[in-house]
């Protein structure tokens, strides 16, 4: 797939444009190639052909929703390992769906602390990978 | 001798005395009429005896023995319908009956004055001179016999009625009875002495005399002792009155009986009803109760009687007298037009209450959906707010973190003021979602377990700059018995604490920021946040935890925000099942001590994070 060079991918599922370039700045910065999606319908026909390993989901999107976008991925067997970081601004969304994402952030996020989350991800991944 | 002549004098005259006396009752006691025939033929047979006694001649001895056969014939008629009377209060066809049984006295008393002609009474009619004083000593002829025989029948059926009254009375009345039967027995124990001659004076017939007795013993007994009238009176006027209207019915539906109250029901004129057929009457009530023919029956109806309805409960048993068979239906009408209207405005009540309620159902919903309607509306405006404020934070920090380049020390201190702020302005947006949420009673909060340290290490990290700005010591300590891994909601904690603290940095301007977390009991732990602050004035400390309350010196002082804190502060601590406490005093620092239980049902993985 896309990962030829072993490096991580990131999908990024938001309709904001300064959003989408502040998640792909800081994804960037802990070494991952990002693509970006604006709509559920596309994002969901981009999952068919990628299989990345982190996703950050907006939970209000055209389309089709986030909350239908994760249910899609959690029910696709090539994407078990894919971890999602949910992005909202409504506190009670993210209460709901606190145990199908892998991780909740609520809006407005932080650079930083996405670039060290998403960091984090990476290393653990690679960690996993070190193990014969 | 002459005594004799006097006691059977005496004994009429106050026989027919007592019948006077007892005249004007005859309204109420319908047995006077026959008392009164009784008080007469005994008086005739008396006086006739009296006078027989008196002349000495026997043409005139023989003329009063015939003349004494008016009372001495009549006497057992009477006597019996009496008593008949008396068993049977108001008996149908009492004078058809008199009648019949009259026809054998008047052929007997017939026969007595033609004596001579056939001898059937007497055979022969002798003067015994034997004696102080002549008597009439008769041979009986064959009709005697016959009158005899009818007499005693009489007498005896009489005291078998008695008999039978006495027993239809209740035990309060026995010894009234006892009077009764006695009166009964004396004319045949009378009887009895004369005709077997163990009379006191052997030629002398006690039998007048005796019935005389007893005819003054129950005359006294009713006059004294209100004998035998009370009871079968007082049942009737109890019938008589009663406000259900009651009537006895043949199988022809014909009234038989019928008392006043059943009487005003059915009849449309307050004319007499009985005899006449339901069907006949023109009372819309007795049409409609016409129409059963059951023998049992309990029904409410409704007639409309003179432009108005009115209800009745009509019932109808069947009366035995003997036999497996009815004779006849008792018919009991009730009216239960009173209950029937409280009934109907009771049921008024109920469906204005049903309106009430519906309105205050459908208004309710109303207020429902205004308070989804400004739910709904304060998600929209957060999350308008929300999203270019994260714009504004990413960039910004972008900016700092060199993304762009490396930036100068100013452009750098600015990129800080506009984290700074961006973060004061997400916090009040935040608090007004939630304060918002509380006033819907929407917070439902989620009890998961969690790393008390790791939530506590948070707080230290996001609290830390703003007290290091103010030279602050700020510290956060967990007491060494304190469990680490607990259940509750992590984030929720963490809002408290940085709230409490944000707080208690506002108001100190020197000194330090404590944050002491420990164990209370087995089932409760404490977080304690003190501060060596300025204090809050006593007359404040009831209202600090009211929503957009200030201490006046905060706003004297010109400290920023819009008095939401410790109200949000206080609502999570009630909604995580704990309580909040707070102790201060001018120019002595405050502390707040939040308390929660150790122990909740729901576990949960927690994963939501949080940045402000």
């Amino acid at each position: 797939m896309s990962n030829l060079e072993n490096k991580s991918v990131a999908l990024i599922i938001e309709d904001d444009p300064d959003l989408v370039h502040i998640f792909a700045s800081a994804l960037k910065l802990s070494d991952y190639e990002t693509s970006t999606v604006e709509d559920g319908q596309a994002a969901l026909a981009v999952l068919k052909q990628i299989v990345p390993d982190v996703v950050v989901l907006d939970l209000h999107l055209p389309g089709l929703s986030g909350r239908e976008i994760l249910q899609a991925i959690r029910e696709d067997g090539r994407l078990h390992q894919t971890r999602v970081i949910l992005a909202t601004a409504d506190y009670r969304s993210a209460e709901d769906l606190r145990n199908d994402a892998d991780l909740v952030l609520l809006k407005p996020i932080s650079f930083k602390q996405l670039r060290d989350l998403s960091a984090r991800f990476n290393q653990m991944k690679k960690q996993a990978a070190a193990i014969p | 001798m002459n005594i004799a002549i006097i006691m059977m004098a005496v004994g009429a005259v106050v026989l027919l005395t007592t019948a006077v006396i007892t005249w004007p009752r005859r309204n109420t006691a319908h047995w006077i009429f026959s008392f009164l025939a009784m008080a007469l033929a005994v008086s005739v047979w008396l006086i006739g005896y009296a006078l027989e006694l008196s002349v000495a001649g026997l043409a005139s001895k023989v003329l009063w023995a015939k003349i004494q056969y008016i009372g001495i014939t009549f006497t057992p008629v009477t006597w019996f319908l009496f008593a008949y009377q008396f068993l049977n209060q108001n008996p149908r066809r009492l004078k058809t009956f008199s009648a019949l049984l009259s026809i054998l006295p008047l052929i007997t008393i017939l026969l007595a004055f033609t004596n001579e002609q056939h001898g059937l009474l007497w055979s022969q009619n002798l003067l015994d001179t034997s004696g102080a004083i002549p008597l009439l000593a008769n041979s009986y002829g064959g009709w005697f016999w016959v009158h005899s025989a009818y007499s005693y029948l009489l007498i005896l059926g009489g005291i078998a009625f008695f008999i039978r009254t006495i027993r239809i009375y209740p035990d309060p009345f026995r010894w009234q009875s006892a009077i009764l039967i006695f009166a009964a027995a004396t004319p045949m124990v009378g009887n009895l002495l004369y005709l077997t001659g163990n009379g006191p004076i052997p030629w002398f017939d006690l039998t007048p005399l005796a019935f005389a007795v007893s005819a003054l013993l129950i005359a006294w007994g009713v006059a004294r002792l209100d004998l035998f009238d009370i009871v079968p009176i007082a049942r009737r006027m109890v019938v008589e009155n009663m406000p259900d209207g009651i009537a006895l019915l043949d199988n022809q539906n014909r009234i038989l009986d019928i008392n006043q109250t059943g009487n005003q029901l059915l009849s449309a004129n307050g004319h007499q009803t009985i005899g006449l057929c339901l069907s006949d009457l023109s009372t819309p009530l007795a049409q409609k109760v016409a129409n059963y023919t059951n023998m049992e029956q309990d029904e409410e109806i409704s007639v409309e009687q003179d432009g108005k309805w009115r209800h009745f409960n009509v019932q109808i048993r069947p009366l035995y007298i003997s036999g497996p068979h009815p004779r006849a239906r008792i018919l009991i009408l009730r009216d239960i037009s009173r209950r029937i209207a409280a009934e109907e405005g009771l049921r008024q009540r109920n469906l204005e209450l049903q309106q009430l309620f519906a309105e205050a159902q459908t208004a309710q919903e109303t207020a429902e959906q205004a308070n989804k309607a400004k739910s709904d509306l304060l998600a929209k405006v957060s999350h308008e707010l929300r999203t270019p404020l994260g714009a504004i934070l990413g960039h910004a920090e972008m900016l700092q973190e060199g993304v762009y380049g490396p930036v100068s020390a100013e452009q750098n201190r600015s990129l800080g003021r506009i984290v700074e702020n961006s973060g004061y302005l997400n916090e009040q947006v935040k608090d007004l979602l939630d304060i918002s949420r509380i006033g819907n009673g929407k917070l439902e909060l989620e009890m998961y377990e969690f790393d008390l340290e790791d939530a506590l290490t948070q707080v230290e990290q996001r609290i830390h700059p703003t007290a290091a700005a103010k030279n602050l010591q700020f510290s956060v300590e967990l007491a060494p018995h304190m469990p680490t891994r607990i259940t509750s909601n992590s984030i929720r904690i963490q809002q408290i604490l940085v709230n409490l603290c944000t707080n208690a940095i506002k108001f100190t301007d020197a000194g330090q920021v404590h944050v002491l977390v420990e164990l209370v009991d087995a089932d409760h732990w404490c977080m304690t946040v003190s501060d060596t602050g300025r204090g809050i004035p006593p007359q404040d400390l009831k209202n600090i935890f009211l929503p957009f309350y200030q201490l006046q010196t905060s706003l004297v002082q010109g400290q920023s925000g819009i008095g939401l804190g410790l109200a949000i502060v206080k609502e999570l601590v009630t909604a995580l099942g704990g309580k909040i406490e707070v102790k201060s005093q001018l120019q002595n620092g405050s502390t707040f001590s939040v308390t929660l239980p150790l122990c909740c049902l729901k576990l949960q993985e927690k994963k939501v994070e949080e940045y402000v």
